[in-house]
């Protein structure tokens, strides 16, 4: 099991597409939705968080957009492209793939 | 379509960087403002929730740098800044450039120069379709075996055979023929009085330009309806002929020229830059169909083309689909030795060698070259040469690389204390390095360019046509452009490694003492190394030396000295053998009534200057049989040769005008052919002839002539047998009868005069055209420069070498005295204080000496067996020069250890004049 903060290794931009194919979010609520959705095993923090975002803006898969947050302030959403929405099927049913692969054999 | 979307992306954050760098400035901010006002919402303070938020944060700065670096352009953006760092750097220390740059381009302009060579000579395409694709049938430069008989590995063929292959062996797309040499012909206008130029020209069959898929830049070139006897008489030119002699004029295509007083028409012009698929000194100018070599050679049936035997021809293909070289060569091979048996008459000893008699395919899309294979190994030591002269520059330039790093020690410590990766700052110095190794190499290409131009000029004195270009051409500066780049890496990575190696607290310290540290051993060893190599250098440059000047010492067994020296076509001019001797009477009579004129001849051969023809003999009374398979050289020269090229006739007589048809037919031999055939017996009178039933005493010798050097004074030379022209013996028709009216006619002029020979070229010119204006002299020399000549190529390698000899021992000076007076400044603390205890200025220099020495002395122990050890490998290259010359490498040492001692004496005496006072209160 992970420590608290640690993430399984290539996880974070699938994660990132989960959190936003719900709705639009920034940066922060990013972070804050990963933390919640993992019940507080997940912690990410801006050092990964925002390459991984400039990452996926730049292959075409979130797109970022200015707009204003609920406190009235200016924030940068990011929005899941059909592109992106791809991915992340694909990318889910790599990992449900792999999880069983690992299941099997720590069963064995 | 991910790679595209990245692409794009690093594109946009290129070109708007300013606004995206503004962006996520914002977004970042946005970011932490939400995270405190999330927590100070919790119940946090606000002062605590800045805290925890900027704590997990970390440098905003870092971060940013982590989301820029993600794309590609960041990578080319810090190359950028890493180039412009770079720049500033070497604007920075000027001296630095200037001694680095020049040491560069000395290096690489080198091996420029050297490639330049290679690659006209070995890599060159010739500029056909799909050279790649091009084969010989054979191999080697054969032109002795004209009159039949068997050559091993064959390499050219009569036109019998290859009509033979064309036509039954499907192995090939295309099989062309073409003669090779290239005689040269009278040629001129018949529409216009210009006066007749001389031209080089060569038969080739019908479907040789289609072969070499090449086609016409003017007019149409030979096509398989030409190669055919009752075709009219056609020809193409070369498009640099067309140029040089007539101007570009297109009226010449479709024009009458005539060639030998032949009319023959102008069909076309070659492409620019083709000179034939035999790289040649003098290549041919004009091609004729094989169909009209009778006509020219005026022998009607018994014509070299349909002789069978005489093998004058070279063959080139294109494989059919699927043929693979090796099953094509055993085939042919097979094929030649079924058609030797059954269409020659081969008598029992060739018969015995019939299974020796083999077909070799060998690649010629660089062109069949006479001279390839004797440049090969003066090639293969220039490019060392010139490589080793790299590695010396490669020496310095990490010397002084590394003394810069030492200087820099405070500034690398600062860098990486203040979080620059090692791989940063090597980076940073590869960069500027790579900079410095373009730009030499730019100045290189320049330097190449001076050299080669030169290098060209001395191999190919005295040729029509430099078959190589000096120019820089794609594939040369693309060598260069990988040259620098590999120079870069080679002079950089160490200390590149070394000099990042700073400890930042030490050298924050600020402590510029020296300390026995990585950098001035690598130092030394760098110096040591440099020695070695340029003892290594200076040695073969000096071996090679004292080999040309053997060379242009030998004996050569004649006298160049006040003579000049002309070659000459008379069958070109019209004349059939039997007004020969007169002419040459005539020729002969009225050269000598010339006013300081000594005397004068005319020969078929002449020492260094054509040679020869090669013959078996018989020996009346012998019938042993190894008197037929020594290769024996024949001559033929009008009465005054002898005393004409200054060759003195040991015993009995030279030849005399009262030698005709009608006396007995007589013979001078030189003194290895008297003492090879009759050991201490005396050879005059003793009859011999050529090795054919019945010709055993065709000529009775007369007289015995000392030995002279017809050929590379290298070589041992064959036995050889002198005959006047006025003599002729007639053969059956077969290709003794050719040989035998080819050799009568004479191709060189010798006039021995008093003065100076050089003002005598016009004369000579004068006197022939009022004999006959068709008399053009093809290349008039004095005798001593077409000496001269024959050691053109061992002349270049002694010159080249030792240029690069003193190059390296240059380069090797400067790193020794840059090295030294480096640790002097870095030591004057210490020197300061040693003065201060009492050294003296002896004590001082000695110290300084006593290292810098301890580098060269290194050097050269390491140097001489490596010298010593490529003399003997050099050996068989060079003329009468030991295998372990003493002087030369013994030479080579004192002068390297005077060099060493002067670069080292310049900062030891600075080093002595350092005032103890003001050294120590340097720190």
């Amino acid at each position: 099991m992970p420590a608290k903060g640690d993430l399984v290794q290539g996880t974070l931009e699938m994660l990132i597409l989960k959190t936003l194919a719900l709705q639009p979010m920034h940066g922060f609520g990013i972070s804050v939705r990963i933390e919640q959705m993992s019940q507080g095993i997940f912690h990410v923090i801006p050092g990964s968080l925002f390459p991984a975002l400039n990452r996926l803006e730049r292959e075409g898969r979130i797109k970022g957009e200015w707009r204003s947050t609920e406190n009235n302030r200016r924030g940068r959403y990011y929005i899941l492209t059909d592109l992106g929405r791809k991915a992340l099927k694909e990318e889910m049913r790599a990992w449900g793939r792999q999880v069983d692969a690992v299941a099997r054999i720590l069963e064995a | 379509m991910l790679w595209w979307n990245r692409l794009v992306a690093g594109f946009s954050a290129l070109v708007s960087k300013r606004r995206k760098r503004a962006e996520l400035d914002e977004e970042l901010h946005a970011y932490m403002q939400v995270a405190a006002e999330e927590r100070t919402r919790g119940g946090m303070s606000e002062a605590e929730a800045w805290k925890q938020v900027r704590a997990e944060m970390g440098s905003v700065e870092t971060v940013k740098t982590q989301v820029n670096s993600v794309g590609w352009d960041s990578w080319l953006e810090s190359a950028f800044w890493d180039i412009r760092y770079g720049m500033r750097q070497l604007y920075r220390s000027p001296g630095f450039t200037t001694v680095a740059l020049l040491t560069l381009a000395l290096g690489i302009g080198a091996n420029t120069a050297v490639f330049t060579l290679v690659y006209g000579v070995v890599l060159k395409q010739l500029p056909i379709s799909h050279p790649e694709s091009l084969y010989r049938v054979g191999e080697g430069e054969f032109y002795c075996c004209e009159w039949g008989g068997l050559q091993g590995s064959w390499g050219t063929f009569d036109y019998q055979f290859y009509k033979h292959i064309r036509d039954t062996d499907t192995s090939f797309e295309q099989l062309a023929a073409f003669s090779g040499s290239a005689p040269t012909y009278n040629t001129r206008r018949a529409d216009s009085p210009q006066a007749a130029q001389t031209m080089n020209g060569e038969y080739v069959s019908g479907n040789y330009f289609a072969t070499l898929g090449i086609s016409a830049s003017q007019g149409r070139l030979i096509s398989p309806f030409d190669d055919n006897e009752n075709a009219p008489a056609v020809a193409v030119m070369g498009y640099e002929a067309w140029q040089n002699h007539y101007g570009a004029d297109l009226s010449v295509i479709g024009s009458k020229l005539l060639i030998n007083e032949l009319p023959v028409t102008i069909v076309g012009i070659t492409p620019p830059g083709f000179g034939g698929a035999r790289l040649a000194q003098n290549p041919p100018e004009l091609w004729m169909p094989l169909s009209q070599q009778p006509a020219f050679e005026g022998n009607g049936r018994k014509s070299l083309l349909y002789s069978s035997g005489d093998a004058w021809l070279y063959v080139i293909g294109r494989l059919g689909a699927g043929q693979t070289p090796s099953a094509v060569q055993s085939r042919l091979t097979s094929e030649l030795q079924q058609w030797l048996r059954t269409e020659r008459e081969l008598g029992q000893d060739d018969l015995a060698k019939l299974n020796q008699q083999h077909i070799q395919l060998t690649h010629v899309g660089n062109g069949v070259s006479p001279f390839r294979s004797n440049s090969m190994r003066g090639l293969v030591l220039l490019s060392s040469a010139s490589v080793l002269v790299l590695l010396i520059a490669c020496a310095n330039l990490a010397n002084l690389l590394l003394v810069r790093a030492a200087t820099r020690r405070h500034q690398t410590a600062l860098c990486i204390s203040l979080g620059a990766s090692r791989a940063r700052l090597m980076r940073a110095i590869f960069a500027e390095c790579t900079l410095l190794s373009l730009m030499g190499a730019a100045l290189g290409i320049a330097v190449a360019y001076g050299v080669s131009k030169g290098v060209l000029l001395i191999v190919f004195r005295g040729a029509n046509l430099i078959p190589v270009s000096a120019a820089p051409s794609f594939p040369i500066l693309a060598f260069t452009f990988l040259l620098s780049l590999l120079t870069c890496v080679a002079f950089s990575l160490m200390p590149a490694w070394i000099g990042t190696q700073a400890d930042p607290a030490n050298g924050l310290h600020g402590a510029n003492r020296a300390r026995g540290s990585h950098t001035s051993r690598s130092q030394k060893v760098l110096v040591s190394i440099q020695a070695a190599v340029s003892l290594v250098l200076l040695a073969i440059a000096g071996l090679v030396t004292e080999s040309l000047m053997n060379l242009e010492k030998a004996d050569l067994g004649f006298r160049p000295q006040g003579q000049i020296v002309a070659s000459i076509d008379f069958k070109a001019a019209g004349y059939t053998p039997d007004r020969l001797p007169a002419l040459y009477q005539q020729v002969q009579n009225r050269l000598e009534q010339v006013p300081g004129v000594v005397s004068a001849s005319l020969s078929l051969n002449a020492p260094q200057k054509f040679c020869c023809v090669s013959m078996n003999i018989s020996i009346a009374g012998n019938s042993e049989k190894w008197v037929g398979n020594i290769d024996t050289l024949m001559e033929r020269a009008t009465p005054h040769y002898f005393e004409t090229i200054g060759t003195s006739v040991v015993r009995g007589r030279a030849f005399s005008t009262s030698d005709t048809q009608s006396t007995p037919h007589v013979a001078v031999v030189d003194e290895t052919f008297a003492r090879r055939f009759f050991g201490d017996a005396n050879p005059i009178g003793q009859h011999f002839g050529l090795s054919l039933e019945g010709h055993s005493s065709d000529y009775e010798i007369v007289g015995v002539a000392k030995d002279a050097k017809y050929r590379n004074p290298a070589n041992v030379q064959d036995p050889m047998f002198f005959l006047p022209f006025s003599q002729t013996t007639a053969y059956a028709p077969s290709g003794y009868q050719r040989l035998e009216s080819g050799t009568l006619y004479a191709q060189v002029i010798e006039v021995r005069v008093n003065g100076t020979p050089a003002a005598y070229q016009d004369t000579l010119r004068k006197v022939l055209a009022e004999i006959d204006p068709k008399l053009a002299l093809i290349h008039v020399d004095t005798y001593t420069d077409q000496v001269a000549m024959q050691f053109n190529q061992e002349r270049l390698i002694a010159r080249l070498t030792s240029l690069f000899g003193v190059l390296a021992l240059l380069l090797a000076s400067v790193g020794l005295y840059g090295v030294t007076a480096y640790n002097v400044a870095r030591r004057t603390g210490e020197i300061g204080i040693r003065m201060a205890l009492g050294a003296d200025r002896a004590n001082v220099i000695r110290m300084v000496l006593k290292s810098a020495m301890g580098q060269a002395i290194v050097g050269l122990c390491v140097g001489l067996p490596i010298a010593i050890f490529c003399g003997r490998l050099l050996q068989h290259q060079l003329y009468e020069v030991s295998r372990f010359d003493p002087l030369v490498l013994g030479g080579a040492t004192l002068l390297l250890a005077f060099f060493a001692l002067i670069a080292a004496i310049i900062p030891a005496r600075r080093a002595a004049s350092v005032d103890p006072n003001h050294a120590l209160r340097i720190d």
